[in-house]
């Protein structure tokens, strides 16, 4: 979803439709308004896997109503969860595994690249299906609220990775939205405003930087890749972050709160809080239905760490396709099993307080660089290049302004950039002494002239700092290949 | 009430700040937006000929030159390979605030581009954003674009495709954002360099129509002009025809002789306010320097300054003789016209800046 005159028409039609259509009619209408939205950004093919994933999973959902009365229903639960998991991994990794064993009958299993957003709907598709399964709910015997849960055009693209029973309950608070409601009016505008300026302010001017040095990492000094570093990790929080921000303030126009999956992340002392404030949809989907169900913490030590990496696994190959989002993930299974030994030892410092925070910090820094990288070998060249010993190049080689750039950005744009993150650490800093985040502080406990003061700056800054429009070239949501 | 006058205050604020930096920030280039955006600041009713067409026409009329020596108001209203579709809606907008007695329409895009030229969507930032938001604009960009929403989120709105020049602006820039005399400027931008070409050679014994689409414009002109009473003048502004350009076709002669045998078949149907000067059959009246140099400036064979004010003084007498006094006044000397005054005085400092001789 860019930030373009369509889209914004878009949302703003659909916005006047939804107050003028009778209230019991407003959830189809959200549901024709997210099945055209897919079709027109994501063409057929899109919303043909997702509504065929919707209709079996509906129709599974009902067959296994009772399951937590029946083995059998049991049974062919799981066997839907198992058959939701194979296409969404099968259709990411078939084709890798493919190329890596010359095999093109697996290369051709599942031709076409896979649909947007598969990664995610077919995450909520197994909650559901598990939930009814481990008898946790009974099905949704509506259809379109089923659809619309799946469908939600705003968070069609890269989630959250909502559960259809708190999903379907808002679709009561749809129907009463009421068009001059102020609180959910300054509700839209704060998410929006924060999130649009994380993702098109500060993420998409980082983009540019990241670009440059990932592309070639053997041309730059160690400082120089250590910095860059350091810029993706703030560049990957402000963009999904950022984005979720977006996809919230447009859910709330309608009356929908959807999950917030961001809290602050780069705070927390270590890494286990870390997965409990960043993509906590995700991080909460993993503990539900592959931590608990392989036996969490209840079978020995051993066990434990076994299912700590199994997750830290499964999150890794969901991500993405390849070696280096496998390693990142089995990075962040060496850190959180690591974490739950260093806490009950005396080098505990290194998992709580500030020390914690910033080798909490450092340690998710550096697993990004895998995230990042375009191979095994572009990683292993960035990681290499952070070393000064190995890396032959000066030590701040690249870190100069060459022809009035450095890095491809203007001194101009860089005095914006370190503004901007400093009043993004500010807010971040702020939200989390107060356990909430910087859209929730700047709604509640900013008075009404410090609020006006806010949305003005912020607002202007957007529309004229911000990266959008034909000049630029416009960098999808980082998330969006899942 | 508190709340409801800081969200006016905020409103306000951020309106006027979207409003300055627009004026800041709005791209003023000379191949169409400044020419687009400065026809807001014309004294109402005060452009008496209307110039429309590419480039080749703000580089080759030469409206100082009009003014100066035959006290014809002249306004090149023109953008860089503007097609004829987009000249359609171009006209529409002139005469919102206009009454231009004459169109002069340059046939040189629809000679050269067909509607598989495939960048012909290369220089639409250069016919779009100097237009202001109408309907007008919105169903030019319809037409201009195919109707396709990729494209026109890229070029819509205007402000989406320049506000991040920031980076690119200087201190001068800023003030001539806010001091440029635009009331001065009448669309004319001359060029100050030299470029050689072979004379051209006519094929006069074939006819090629331009793309249907260019037909269907070329209709909706002659009938939005008849219907106005605006005398509709298509000319081709000299340059090198068929210079042998890998990516064109080379046949823009044999689609001026279609044009030529177009315009007599429409005048024999009585439509009389329409007239098709093949300038390229008479070269001799303009005696413009081909291989010598002297007056073309780049690789487009724009006209310069040289180039522009000969084709020009033939231009505005062949005006007069056609339209006479009456409808095409002598306004030198008249208050109300004093910005052409200023634009004359304008264009004398640019080509003394130059080091050109003004003529």
């Amino acid at each position: 979803m860019h930030f373009q005159f369509s889209t914004l028409a878009f949302i703003f039609i659909l916005f006047v439709i939804f107050h003028i259509c009778p209230k019991k009619l407003r959830s189809y209408l959200l549901l024709a308004g997210s099945v055209l939205f897919i079709y027109w950004q994501g063409h057929g093919f899109c919303l043909f896997v997702l509504l065929a994933m919707t209709a079996f999973t509906w129709i599974m959902g009902l067959l296994i109503s009772d399951a937590d009365k029946n083995k059998a229903l049991k049974i062919i639960g799981g066997m839907g969860v198992a058959a939701l998991a194979l296409v969404l991994f099968g259709w990411k990794y078939f084709p890798f595994l493919g190329e890596l064993f010359h095999s093109e009958k697996l290369s051709g299993i599942f031709k076409y690249a896979a649909p947007i957003g598969l990664s995610f709907y077919t995450f909520q598709a197994i909650s559901y299906l598990a939930d009814i399964t481990m008898g946790k709910r009974k099905a949704q015997k509506n259809p379109f609220t089923f659809a619309l849960y799946m469908a939600w055009f705003p968070k069609w693209i890269s989630g959250p990775i909502e559960r259809e029973q708190p999903f379907s309950e808002q679709i009561d608070n749809c129907e009463k939205a009421k068009i001059f409601d102020k609180e959910r009016a300054l509700k839209a505008l704060t998410y929006l405003t924060w999130g649009l300026f994380m993702k098109m302010v500060l993420a998409d001017r980082i983009g540019g930087v990241v670009d440059i040095v990932f592309e070639d990492p053997a041309s730059y000094g160690a400082v120089t890749l250590i910095f860059t570093s350091i810029l993706y990790t703030m560049q990957i929080y402000c963009d999904f972050a950022g984005y979720t921000n977006i996809m919230m303030g447009i859910s709330v126009m309608f009356g929908i709160d959807i999950t917030q999956n961001f809290k602050t992340p780069y705070l927390t002392e270590n890494i286990v809080e870390f997965w409990r404030s960043w993509h906590i949809s995700l991080s909460n989907f993993l503990k539900d239905y592959v931590y608990i169900t392989l036996g969490g913490n209840r079978k020995g030590a051993v066990r434990k760490i076994f299912n700590v990496m199994m997750v830290f696994f499964v999150s890794g190959i969901w991500h993405g396709v390849g070696v280096t989002f496998i390693i990142w993930g089995l990075l962040h299974g060496v850190f959180n099993v690591l974490a739950g030994y260093l806490r009950k030892s005396s080098a505990a410092f290194l998992v709580k307080g500030m020390s914690g925070r910033i080798v909490n910090f450092l340690l998710v820094s550096f697993a990004w660089i895998f995230f990042r990288a375009s191979s095994m070998e572009n990683a292993t060249a960035f990681v290499k290049g952070m070393l000064p010993f190995a890396n032959p190049a000066a030590l701040t080689e690249g870190l100069k302004f060459k022809e009035e750039l450095l890095l491809g950005m203007g001194s101009f744009e860089w005095w914006l950039l370190a503004i901007c993150m400093m009043a993004l650490i500010v807010m971040d800093v702020i939200a989390y002494r107060k356990d909430t985040i910087p859209p929730e502080v700047i709604r509640l406990d900013f008075g009404l002239i410090k609020r006006a003061v806010f949305f003005t700056v912020f607002i202007i800054v957007i529309l004229i700092f911000g990266k959008y429009g034909s000049g630029e070239e416009i960098r999808s949501f980082v998330y969006m290949q899942f | 009430m508190r709340s409801f006058i800081a969200t006016i205050i905020s409103i306000i604020v951020i309106i006027t700040a979207i409003s300055v930096s627009d004026t800041i920030l709005k791209e003023r280039s000379e191949a169409g937006i400044i020419q687009g955006s400065a026809l807001y600041h014309q004294p109402e009713d005060t452009i008496d000929v209307a110039m429309i067409g590419s480039s080749h026409v703000h580089c080759g009329i030469n409206t100082a030159c009009l003014f100066n020596d035959y006290g014809i108001t002249a306004y090149d209203y023109s953008s860089a390979e503007q097609p004829l579709w987009c000249s359609y809606y171009y006209i529409k907008e002139f005469c919102k605030n206009q009454n231009p007695k004459v169109i002069v329409l340059d046939f040189f895009t629809p000679a050269i581009y067909q509607d598989d030229y495939e960048d012909k969507y290369y220089f639409m930032d250069d016919t779009l954003y100097g237009m202001k938001f109408s309907m007008n604009k919105l169903r030019m960009m319809n037409v201009a674009l195919d109707g396709n929403l990729e494209l026109i989120d890229k070029y819509f709105p205007a402000y989406f495709g320049y506000h991040d020049r920031y980076s690119q602006l200087k201190a001068e820039d800023v003030k001539e954002a806010f001091e440029f005399d635009y009331e001065a400027f009448k669309g004319y931008s001359p060029r100050f360099h030299n470029q050689s070409f072979q004379s051209p050679v006519l094929r006069l014994d074939e006819v090629k129509a331009p793309s249907d689409k260019s037909v269907e414009y070329l209709n909706k002109i002659i009938e939005y002009t008849g219907g106005k009473g605006i005398q509709l003048y298509i000319t081709s502004i000299p340059y090198a025809i068929n210079d042998g350009n890998e990516v064109m076709e080379n046949e823009e002669d044999l689609r001026y002789n279609w044009l030529e045998k177009y315009v007599l078949e429409l005048q024999a149907k009585g439509v009389s306010h329409v007239y098709y000067d093949y300038t390229f059959k008479h070269p001799e009246d303009f005696g413009i320097d081909y291989e010598g140099g002297s007056d073309f400036s780049d690789g487009s064979s724009h006209l310069n300054y040289y180039g522009s004010t000969k084709y020009t003084k033939f231009l505005g007498q062949d005006l007069r003789r056609l339209y006479g006094e009456e409808l095409l006044p002598d306004h030198r000397g008249d208050e109300r016209y004093a910005s052409y005054d200023r634009h004359v005085l304008f264009v004398k400092k640019q080509v003394e800046d130059e080091g050109w001789e003004w003529r």
